[in-house]
């Protein structure tokens, strides 16, 4: 499917991107040292956290994803699936802020290396730079430029990625932020020009409820309660979302965390409820005829630019929904690169790297890690899946010893941090693994189970046994190994 | 107006005079922070390797 945009929209999206690139050349007189590349000096006030949080952690599986869930499950996506996060997320802002004070760490591989050594970093850094390689994001810049430009899959990837890397690579943490706050802007502001839009086409709430029926408006849905409660679970993950850490150790200081943080979920609620309202949209439209009912649900979004929005106003849409993917993508690129260079290069080569060096390493990092993220895209057809695996994998390894590092009293023995860190990895993997193999597909929830005994086992409740795994390793460890 | 329509205006507020708001800052803090001399080169040797200090 290409979309026929009128030469108006195109030029809004050519103007947007050469503004991205603009940005890059014009930051690059700015990085001297590599605590400007990567956390932008540690200057970062309030406001320019929460466009760099909001952008970066809502790309366009929460544009294009939650408005699909939305379209068939209604409301329980913004109660049920995302308001457990707006609860770990005023953790993060009231206690984790706190406990970072003075800790004088580039990222959270570093963080838990310097309070358990280098195993614990390793595990750390490689579960990180897999969780934050931005391979969905990608890809929704390749599926746009299909939309947009007819490109075939693998050349709107490698634009995509190619652009995000240029302006990265030049101007570091200030391009990420500085291009962070426009993309914010423009994927906050069309969004919320694009809504009364889309839901009047469909005569308001009245409309959906007519056409969806009372359960599309059930703030708890019907999925079965452990499910539900599976799935809050993963908004743990929050706690060790390496982009959360890197912003927080690049800020001015813990107040402009703690604010950043409850001012982002107050937006992140407004776009959460946009999404979902638009979709809900969409999903009446499907269910009425206007929109035909076999569209893949990732795509109404999607097609209801060029129906409902007026010219320039789909243009700004547009610009929208690249902002968003180029929000996420120019961020945990240099968080990957990064963890490759900094976490895992240089305490294997064990020795000083002047910040020059680091500098360029990193950048080269990024473009491998960009060429990564193309490839895996391009190979894995279920692509969502393997991320939900890797966020899986991130809270598994990280959660406990994390949490240990920051609020247990008195310096653990590294043998503590490398038992959690690596058990909570191999019990998830081991959790996966039995599921792939004896586990049968369940159609209605889109997951595997199996059924043990009594029991049934659901793919989404792997925390379930991984964290407690995770939890025993570290007092394992804390009390058979020797402190230094 | 009912609970989702409250919702959804409560939304678009958000989400346009807000975050315009919230950029108008942004914009007065980068100006601040962007708008002095640029550093020193990293030539300097009192800056290289400075990160790796805790190494």
């Amino acid at each position: 499917m290409t979309l026929s945009l009128h030469p108006v929209d195109l030029a809004v999206v050519a103007v947007y991107l050469v503004a991205m690139i603009a940005a890059g050349f014009l930051l690059a007189g700015r990085v001297k040292a590599y605590r400007d590349f990567f956390l932008a000096g540690r200057s970062l006030t309030t406001p320019i956290l929460i466009c760099a949080l909001v952008s970066s952690y809502y790309g366009l599986d929460a544009l294009f994803g939650d408005s699909g869930d939305a379209s068939r499950e209604g409301v329980v996506v913004w109660f049920t699936y995302g308001r457990p996060y707006t609860l770990a997320l005023l953790v993060a802002a009231l206690l984790l802020a706190r406990r970072l004070r003075g800790m004088d760490a580039l990222s959270l591989a570093d963080l838990l290396g310097q309070h358990y050594g280098r195993s614990t970093q390793l595990a750390a850094a490689i579960a990180s730079f897999l969780y934050a390689l931005p391979v969905l994001a990608i890809m929704g810049l390749a599926a746009m430029g299909e939309v947009l430009f007819g490109l075939p899959l693998w050349l709107g990837a490698c634009l995509g990625g190619a652009v995000c890397v240029l302006y990265v690579s030049l101007g570091g943490a200030w391009a990420d932020v500085l291009t962070d706050t426009v993309q914010f802007a423009i994927m906050c502001v069309s969004l919320a020009v694009a809504l009364p839009f889309i839901l009047g086409a469909v005569g308001g709430f009245e409309g959906v409820r007519a056409a969806l029926g009372e359960d599309a408006f059930a703030p708890l849905g019907s999925a079965p309660p452990l499910y539900t409660v599976a799935y809050a679970l993963t908004a743990v993950s929050v706690l060790v979302e390496p982009l959360f850490y890197q912003r927080m150790l690049a800020a001015r200081d813990t107040a402009a965390i703690r604010n950043a943080f409850l001012w982002g979920v107050l937006v992140w609620a407004a776009y959460d409820w946009a999404t979902t309202a638009v979709g809900m949209a969409g999903g009446a439209m499907m269910a009425t005829g206007v929109l035909p009912p076999d569209i893949p649900r990732d795509q109404v979004l999607l097609r209801l630019v060029p129906l409902y929005l007026p010219l320039g106003v789909s243009g700004l849409f547009l610009g929208g929904c690249l902002a968003a993917a180029m929000s996420t993508v120019d961020s945990y690129l240099l968080i990957a690169a990064g963890n490759l260079v900094y976490d895992i290069y240089r305490p294997l080569v064990r020795r000083e790297l002047d910040d020059r060096t680091l500098i360029r390493y990193t950048r080269g990092a990024m473009l491998f890690s960009a060429v990564v993220c193309v490839a895996l895209g391009l190979y894995f057809e279920r692509i969502k899946e393997a991320w939900a695996f890797m966020a899986t994998i991130l809270t598994s390894t990280l959660l406990v010893p994390t949490l240990a590092s920051l609020w247990l009293p008195g310096r653990p023995a590294p043998l503590a941090g490398a038992l959690a860190s690596w058990a909570g990895l191999s019990a998830v993997v081991a959790f996966y693994t039995v599921l792939h193999v004896w586990g049968a597909p369940d159609l209605d929830l889109e997951t595997r189970r199996m059924d043990l005994g009594g029991l049934t086992l659901l793919r989404e409740y792997a925390l379930f046994a991984a964290l407690p795994v995770s939890a025993l390793g570290y007092t394992l460890g804390r009390v058979l190994g020797r402190r230094p | 107006m009912t609970v989702w329509d409250a919702m959804t205006w409560a939304s678009i507020a958000g989400l346009g005079p807000g975050v315009l708001v919230i950029c108008v800052a942004v914009a007065r803090d980068l100006r601040r922070l962007l708008g002095g001399p640029a550093p020193p080169a990293a030539e300097d040797p009192h800056m290289l390797g400075q990160e790796n200090r805790h190494e």
